[in-house]
């Protein structure tokens, strides 16, 4: 049976990992000859890092509440994603500055305003504390 | 009371999936006909998405209003937890997909066209949610 330290220790050491995955990529992607978005990466992978290095390894430990908000804020931004995908593209028809955008500026621009609600949904649902 | 609502939204939902069958038949109809002209057929895809939404919305109600007219229940606590969990996993990937083929479009030089590319990725955003859905659902340690 785990305990809880090493239950915070392994989603705690899943997220260092995911940032030097992240670091690691945007350092590829510079050496790519793309050294703008290979910038963006490496400051998104050392601001994760930095922020997980301020609030220590309590806050990676999920019990089964946060576990269900984090699952119900995913759930609300998954919608929330799909439909600035849909908005975009019936826009895109309609508004040539959105149609003729580059793929990479649209793609971020949907991951981040998908990545904000979910934040915020996260938020929300652990601090009402009825996510069950 | 309930048994005549239930019968009401029952034949509501028998129109709305002959609707949509006569949506996805249309829709299909002229996506051959544009493909057989040399013509885009990516404006009729939303036709082609909103009756297949319509049609798996009006089979799911149809299953329940059948169930409930029975005395059964078909969708409890369990089944909204699953569909919430197999949303968070599509949730994952769709970002992920975004990212790896905006990352692939830029290193590669590939030229995607965002409304094309973002269709595809749509759909198998879609089909991924029911997929992760059902096994979740059927593997039932959620």
């Amino acid at each position: 049976m785990k305990t809880k330290e090493s239950r915070e220790d392994k989603d705690y050491w899943t997220f260092v990992k995911a940032c030097l995955a992240i670091i690691l990529t945007g350092i590829a992607v510079f050496s790519l000859g793309q050294p703008f978005i290979g910038s963006e990466l490496i400051l998104i992978g050392l601001g994760m890092t930095l922020l997980s290095v301020l609030f220590g390894k309590k806050h990676h430990f999920q019990d089964e509440r946060t576990r269900r908000a984090r699952e119900k804020a995913g759930y609300n931004a998954y919608v929330a994603t799909l439909v600035a995908l849909l908005f975009l593209m019936a826009f895109g028809k309609i508004i040539p500055a959105i149609g003729a955008a580059n793929y990479w500026n649209i793609s971020e621009f949907v991951s981040f305003a998908g990545f904000i609600p979910f934040l915020i949904y996260d938020w929300y649902y652990k601090r009402r504390g009825e996510a069950e | 009371m309930k048994l005549k609502e239930n019968k009401k939204m029952l034949l509501m939902s028998k129109i709305n999936l002959a609707l949509s069958v006569f949506l996805l038949a249309l829709a299909s109809f002229r996506i051959l006909q544009n493909i057989y002209e040399g013509k885009p057929y990516y404006d009729q895809l939303p036709f082609l998405l909103f009756g297949l939404a319509l049609l798996i919305t009006a089979y799911m109600n149809i299953k329940r209003f059948k169930a409930e007219s029975e005395g059964k229940t078909i969708a409890d606590e369990r089944s909204r937890r699953v569909g919430e969990k197999s949303g968070l996993f599509a949730y994952l990937l769709l970002l992920g997909s975004l990212i790896v083929s905006g990352l692939a479009n830029s290193i590669f030089n590939l030229r995607l066209e965002y409304t094309s590319t973002v269709y595809v990725i749509l759909v198998a955003s879609l089909f991924s949610w029911i997929i992760i859905g059902y096994y979740l659902d059927k593997k039932g340690e959620v």
